[in-house]
């Protein structure tokens, strides 16, 4: 049997490796467990006693051990208590235990010593996961960061992504905002892209998963879009993760190749463990609300300014002894004119005049959630499993709003002998919900902008009013239905084979798919006619694993070695029907409507790779790390498919030189430095490919061109420097770790515009390049220990971002709704616009250069309460020129992070997460129309009451006008900064004491109070200075626009383990 | 054991097919650039494709700025915010992307299908005659096509200051080529030129399954010899396509050219499918059949129109609600979109007919017009009276269809509330921004 299958798998290599790689081996960590059984020694000293923990608690299985003689020993009993027979009395005794510090103790006589351990706080030998292997942490060359399983259980985020913010050092983490499954976005070490994506590649189990949105885009009408992109990763369950593994440099990462320059997050989900069956129960629910709720006018006040525009209106057409606009501003009759120009049908004065809606309160409710947890796990020498589900029930803080999720997870691993093991890793996934439109689609984005304070929500005969304007945000949330429905299946099987001794082959072939169910709905309230619209996606994607390693150690050398190929192929369909017009308002589906459309997308993308990597070490003191990785990818035309990524690593352990070994309080020291090539192919699928799309003329079939050839298109390849050093000082009582890296990325995939004349506006292009540079610093400290323990964690990260080439140019300009201008020298996603001075406090005539002919001055009369520029001279005006546009603002944080605060005390555990970023701005783009004039017909926030009234006045809102001047540009004004601390997570725990859990036959019972974004201290002046807009891109994702609130919560929870 | 053996063979299977197609994909619902114009079938999808490009917003913007620039109508809702207010105001409008600038796009994206087609077209294998016929018809469509968008840019982006108006590209642009703008002079030859290739490669193209015919053509050479004030030729095409017989007045309806069928009166019509963009943004607009209309006409406009009650065209096809004037024209849904009717013919005739110093031929056309629109016949006084008076009726008829703006600049007269001489080089449209920026030989248009 076991020649046969050995046979099979090395035929089954020779197939794998075409390529020279066949010789590479996998990393693994050989273990060799010593069959220690107790050996009691016939002689007369004995020795005995108790071993405990720090806490007081008993420790049960420590090994005690006669120095020079190790293979004689014992271990502690259930009480921690042992008994040990000595040759003589004068020995040593060495006290080990699995996460605890291994203590010497000298007999000297005794016959009873009663040993305390305390907890090994250096995480040195730990094992983290890296691309397609293990490693231990000692020995790394990369940049890596860990976070355990355990920090991110009990989050009250629905998604991972979201839950790692604050927790590692370099990894900006943002949520859009407080929409239950909302997009999480990612940025390691800052956004090396312009138009592709600058999220890392999510790896789960060896899996890379679809991520993303993954919503229609097909709808019939503008009106059925909710302006909320999903986000395809809330498949996974936070409770199923083991470890999350963030791979930052280019060593690191580049065994990801042509995927990797965005960083990779490895995701390893948990696994049994030998022993006692368990059984976990969690569940949490809380209460949440949103972090903040900005003040728009209320009725009155808004009829106030528009009254006093008006009135403005009419004085300055007076004053311009302009008769047809005076007359246009007609202020007789009480106004009567300006009464007509702003009722609406069917709203009389009084009414209006009485009326206060406040539509932001139409669109937020108090949130609840519930979550319930229910694991198993266990395994003996064969088999090892672990089995768990989870059911999330959310209602969110956006009216109309919910989410319910179905997670359940099988992992098994099986050995059916020493040299073989087979497992698999599978999840499947039911989410259901009910989304609602937002910012420019509807509800909160309606009840900031374009929902007036003085209609009322209800007619008099109790029907909406102005229920078809699009404009009563009380009808459209009433009368629209969009639901998303998802199933998703992620699972992956693997074998693992070892054979002469130091070699592993491990193949692996996992699944993702995704499927998603979306139906949206619009009633002829709100519509001239009913319209839906269903949506079936599905994404396939699989991926297959084969690497061959080998392991193995002379005296001082040690070398592991890893050979393979990678191959994934996704294939996305989606099927899109409309309906419009329908029998009965009871029925609503597609298939009702009178008139149907349909629409079928179908896309997909492969990867090929070939990787192999070579870590040495030599005298476990120096190390290197060489890997490779040749990718192809169906993105890009046959002449540019293919890329090769190399990286080499270095690592000096310094601390184990005999001249700092005497230097007890130096407990590590290691240097690292890296290098390493890295691409991104994160543009849409076919790009290269100049195409005709279809495009009928009614129903004659017709063709429109859609890309024009583009076979030189490739990678963006990024080259990253990283000098890290890793540092435990006091036996790991401080552990600190700093890396400083430049990151390059050129070939930029950019959006160029060309001309109209060739048929299209834009085509993707390698253009350009840009650098990050910055420095992430971690340092955890345990500040004290024993009783009260108070661990410290600090991670804070430091990012400059600057496009440093255009392709000769040094301005492109965008027209991706007026978010799109990037300059030389500037951050992705500076804001390309008039610099804002103010607001004149008084009438003044100001001389300016003449933009036409520079050698003229004009001179320009400015009245009170009109908005200031600085013009191209440098000059005051009031005179908006797009010509005077200059690049502002800092889209990405300077410097963030997170600072952690843990404490226990007896059965009581505290933790705090504060998080931070500053150094960066919000362009708030919605106020470019909430300041035009009011004859735009939009609302203000309620500082617009400050606005500029007499001569004199020092404000910064401008006067109120009806029409003219028209406000309608962005200038700096609406840059505003966003820096931010923020006391993102506070839980308070308490674990009840063995002897309870003893008598109740539990293993552990814990209860806790947490509580999300508790306090935010920030000059922001709008919702929520964590912001991200969906879908606008590295370049328009701080532009805001009408956006909504994050949501704060507190949660109660209990965990029961037996 | 035996699930191992099914993994490795798994396995095997999969790497033994991922050799190097494995990443040629292809997309499955776009068609290669290289092979879209190799065969006839491809060609005509090519024309309809184009027309899938204009029948929509192209028609609807020019319609509608068209009018805003000439102040024919006004926001129903001053609280509704739109595009218009700046065109309305003629207030920071003419770089607004989405007015000029998505005019020109949809223009020479229809020029360059033009362009490839007619590069195509030689080397397209006619095996038989209906082929050949085929090939002949398309070229046709594809000079027309681009005569249409030459003259529609001409229109919009042609300024008397510099006498410039736009580039013209008669091959497939090349991304190095920075083309000047052309003459007007030069563009309106163009379009007559490839207007005049059409018609002679249309000659039997009757009836075209919603296209173009050669009647199409030829009502379009006499819209453009009109406009260019050749009103010989624009007399003689007007009358070809009166006297061609297959076209005939909708007397005492009005509005029958405004629905979902084609009227015996349409030359040229854009059709429409259920839920196209077409009609249907008129549709949301004008029609006071939706809650969110936009638009209605001026107290200016409605007062010049507004002259006999008993005009069927204001009667029927205007309605003076108090608060503004509705027109009825777009106010059925999914309707066909009459681009060129026999009445405007008719006006064409009578005016050139004028101008060529045929009077009473002239009042006769507007008197069978007159007669159409259920008015008595009418006189004239002399030659300018009559002129008033076919200006008069034009108006009228064209109300709301994008064509009373080019007429007044036709007439050189006051427009929108300017003088003639400031209109004549305030109300065009800047070239877009982004070709300024990427092509250094354009010279924009002064505005201010």
């Amino acid at each position: 049997m076991k020649r046969n299958l050995l046979l099979f798998y090395l035929v089954s290599s020779v197939m794998l490796f075409p390529l020279d790689y066949a010789s590479a081996a996998m990393n693994t960590n050989h273990i060799s467990a010593k069959n220690t059984s107790s050996k009691f020694m016939d002689k007369d000293f004995t020795i005995s006693g108790t071993i405990t923990s720090e806490d007081g608690e008993a420790i049960f299985g420590a090994a005690i051990v006669i120095k020079g003689d190790e293979g004689k020993g014992t271990f502690s009993d259930m009480d921690g208590s042992y008994t040990l027979k000595l040759p003589n009395a004068e020995q040593t005794l060495i006290i080990r235990y699995l996460g605890y510090q291994s203590l010497e103790i000298e007999v000297n006589g005794r016959s009873q010593i009663d040993i305390v351990l305390y907890s090994d706080l250096q995480t040195l030998d730990e094992v983290i996961v890296v691309g397609f292997g293990t490693q231990k942490k000692r020995f790394t060359t990369g940049a890596i960061s860990k976070v355990n399983g355990e920090d991110l259980q009990n989050a009250t985020q629905t998604t991972v992504e979201g839950a790692l913010q604050g927790r590692v050092a370099g990894v900006q983490v943002t949520t859009s905002d407080a929409m239950a499954g909302s997009p999480v976005t990612i940025r390691i070490r800052g956004t090396s892209s312009i138009v592709a994506s600058s999220e890392p590649l999510y790896v789960v189990d060896g899996v890379p998963v679809v991520s993303g949105n993954f919503s229609k885009n097909n709808a019939s009408s503008w009106r059925l879009a909710t302006a909320h992109e999903s986000n395809a990763l809330s498949q996974l369950n936070p409770a199923d993760i083991e470890s999350i593994e963030i791979l930052k440099d280019a060593s690191a990462a580049a065994i990801y190749g042509s995927r990797g320059a965005n960083g990779v997050v490895l995701i390893t989900t948990k696994g049994g463990r030998k022993g006692k069956t368990r059984f976990n129960v969690g569940y949490q629910s809380g209460f949440s609300k949103e972090t903040n709720r900005i003040e728009m006018l209320n009725g009155s006040q808004w009829l106030e300014l528009a009254k006093e525009a008006w009135t403005n209106s009419y004085n300055d057409a007076v004053a311009d002894n302009d008769p047809s606009n005076d007359a246009t501003y007609d202020i007789s009759d009480d106004y009567q004119k300006f009464w007509n120009e702003i009722l609406p049908e069917g709203l009389s004065r009084e009414v209006a005049e009485t009326t206060n809606t406040d539509w932001i309160d139409e669109t937020l409710q108090d949130g609840f959630f519930q979550e319930m947890n229910l694991s198993t796990s266990g395994g003996n020498d064969k088999t090892l499993f672990y089995i768990g589900g989870t059911y999330r029930d959310e209602k969110g803080i956006f009216v109309g709003n919910n989410f319910k999720r179905y997670n359940a997870r099988v992992n098994l691993d099986h050995h059916p002998t020493e040299f073989l093991s087979i497992g698999a890793r599978t999840a499947f996934t039911v989410t259901d919900s009910d989304i609602i439109p937002i910012s420019w689609a509807g509800g909160l984005g309606t009840a900031q902008s374009q929902a007036l304070p003085f209609w009322p929500i209800f007619n008099e005969d109790g029907t909406y009013f102005n229920a078809q304007s699009g404009n009563n945000v009380a009808a459209e949330l009433a009368n629209t239905e969009m639901n998303q429905k998802g199933t998703s299946i992620l699972g992956n099987v693997y074998a693992q084979l070892k054979f002469l001794k130091n070699f592993t082959l491990r193949s692996e072939f996992g699944i993702n798919n995704i499927y998603k169910k979306e139906f949206y709905y619009r009633s002829a309230v709100i519509e001239p006619e009913a319209i839906s619209t269903s949506v079936l996606s599905e994404s396939q994607n699989w991926n297959m694993n084969n690497t061959l390693s080998y392991s193995n150690s002379f005296g001082r050398h040690a070398i592991d070695i890893i050979g393979g190929m990678n191959a994934t192929k996704n294939d996305y369909f989606q099927n899109v029907i409309n309906g419009e017009t329908f029998p009965n308002p009871a029925l609503k589906n597609p298939e009702n409507a009178a008139i149907q459309t349909a629409s079928v997308n179908t896309t997909q993308f492969s990867f090929l790779s070939f990787l192999g990597r070579l870590n040495y070490r030599f005298d476990d003191k120096y190390l290197l790390g060489i890997s490779v990785r040749r990718d192809g990818s169906s993105r890009f035309g046959s002449g540019n498919r293919w890329g090769t990524f190399p990286a080499v690593s270095l690592g000096w352990i310094i601390s184990e030189e005999d001249f700092l070994k005497d230097v007890k309080v130096l407990s590590f020291l290691k240097l690292r430095a890296s290098y390493g090539e890295t691409g991104n192919a994160e543009i849409g699928n076919f790009e290269y490919f100049g195409a005709f799309v279809t495009n009928n003329y009614v129903d004659r079939p017709g063709i429109v061109v859609q890309e024009i050839d583009n076979n030189s298109l490739s990678w963006e390849s990024t080259r990253q420097y990283d000098i890290g050093i890793d540092l435990g000082l006091w036996e790991g009582r401080i552990e600190a770790g700093l890396d400083v890296y430049l990151k390059q990325t050129d070939d930029l995939l950019t959006q160029v515009d060309v001309s109209s004349l060739s048929g299209v506006e834009r085509v993707t292009s390698n253009i350009g390049s840009l650098e990050n540079k910055g420095f992430d610093l971690s340092i955890t400290t345990h500040n004290t220990r024993g009783k009260l323990k108070w661990v410290s964690n600090i991670n804070l990260a430091y990012n400059t971002n600057q496009i440093t080439d255009l392709g000769g140019l040094d301005f492109i300009p965008g027209q991706l709704f007026g978010l799109g201008a990037i300059g030389l020298g500037q951050p992705v996603g500076a804001r390309y616009t008039v610099p804002w001075a103010g607001i004149a406090s008084t009438d003044m005539s100001l001389i300016v250069t003449n933009p036409d002919d520079p050698s003229l001055q004009n001179e320009i009369q400015v009245k009170g309460g009109d908005e200031l520029f600085i013009n191209q001279f440098g000059e005051l005006t009031n005179i908006y020129n797009p010509n005077d546009q200059i690049f502002l603002g800092n889209p990405t944080p300077l410097w963030s992070g997170g600072f952690t605060n843990s404490f226990s005390y007896k059965n009581f555990d505290l933790s705090i997460l504060i998080t931070f970023a500053t150094g960066h701005d919000l362009s708030n783009d919605e106020r470019r129309f909430q300041y035009a004039p009011f004859g735009f017909g939009w609302t203000m926030m309620a500082n617009g009451m400050e606005r500029w009234q007499n001569q004199g006045d020092l404000t910064n809102m401008h006067r109120v006008t009806w029409a003219a001047p028209n406000r309608n540009y962005t200038s700096s004004r609406v840059i505003t900064d966003a820096d931010f601390a923020r006391l993102k997570d506070l839980t308070i725990g308490y674990s009840f004491p063995k002897s309870l859990l003893q008598k109740w036959k539990l293993h552990d019972f814990r209860i806790y109070v947490k509580g999300t974004n508790l306090a935010t201290l920030t000059s922001y002046d709008g919702w929520d200075p964590e912001y991200n807009r969906d879908g606008a891109g590295n370049v328009g994702q701080s532009k805001s626009w009408l956006p909504s609130p994050q949501a704060r919560s507190i949660s109660f929870g209990i965990n029961v383990g037996l | 054991m035996t699930n191992i053996k099914y993994i490795l063979s798994l396995s095997i299977i999969f790497l033994l097919s991922s050799c190097s197609d494995f990443l040629d994909l292809e997309p499955e619902t776009s068609l290669s650039s290289a092979v879209a114009f190799d065969n006839i079938e491809g060609i005509e999808a090519g024309i309809n494709g184009a027309y899938s490009i204009i029948h929509s917003d192209w028609v609807e913007r020019q319609y509608i700025f068209a009018e805003c620039l000439m102040s024919s109508v006004k926001q129903v809702n001053a609280l509704s915010n739109s595009n218009y207010t700046q065109a309305l105001t003629h207030e920071n409008w003419s770089d607004l992307f989405n007015i000029s600038g998505y005019f020109w796009q949809m223009s020479y994206r229809t020029i360059d299908v033009s362009n490839q087609i007619i590069r195509a077209i030689p080397s397209i294998n006619a095996d038989n005659d209906q082929t050949a016929a085929d090939k002949v018809r398309l070229e046709g469509e594809a000079y027309f096509l681009r005569g249409l968008m030459y003259f529609g840019l001409n229109r919009f982006f042609a300024q008397p200051q510099n006498g410039l108006s736009v580039p013209i590209l008669t091959a497939p642009y090349q991304p190095d080529q920075f083309p000047f703008r052309a003459s007007i002079e030069e563009t309106k030859a163009q379009v007559i030129a490839d207007l005049e290739q059409a018609e002679s490669l249309m000659q039997n193209i009757e009836s075209n399954d919603g296209r173009a015919t050669i009647w199409s053509v030829r009502g379009m050479l006499a819209r453009a010899y009109f406009e260019f004030k050749d009103y010989q030729k624009a007399q003689e095409y007007a009358n070809l396509v009166i006297e061609s017989g297959r076209f005939s007045l909708n007397d005492g309806q009005v509005g029958a050219a405004y629905s979902t069928e084609i009227s015996s009166e349409n030359i040229f019509t854009f059709l429409s499918a259920a839920n196209d963009r077409a009609a249907n943004n008129l549709y949301e607009r004008f029609s006071i059949n939706n809650a969110n209309v936009q638009l209605s006409l001026s107290a200016d406009f409605w007062n010049q129109i507004n002259q006999e009650p008993t005009d069927l065209r204001i009667s029927e096809l205007h309605t003076d609600l108090g608060g503004g004037v509705a027109c009825h024209k777009y106010d059925v849904r999914n309707m066909n979109i009459p681009f060129l009717r026999l009445p405007e013919m008719y006006l064409i005739r009578a005016e050139s007919k004028v101008e060529n110093n045929d009077l009473d031929g002239g009042l006769m056309d507007l008197n069978r017009l007159r007669q159409r629109a259920g008015l008595a016949a009418t006189n004239y006084v002399n030659q300018s009276d009559l002129l008033e008076k076919i200006f008069h009726n034009r108006t009228v008829e064209m109300s709301m269809e994008g064509q009373n703006f080019h007429n007044l600049k036709r007439l050189e007269r006051p427009i929108g509330g300017y003088p003639w001489e400031e209109a004549k080089f305030k109300l065009v449209f800047f070239i877009p921004l982004k070709e300024i920026q990427l092509n250094p030989n354009l010279i924009q248009n002064e505005i201010w």
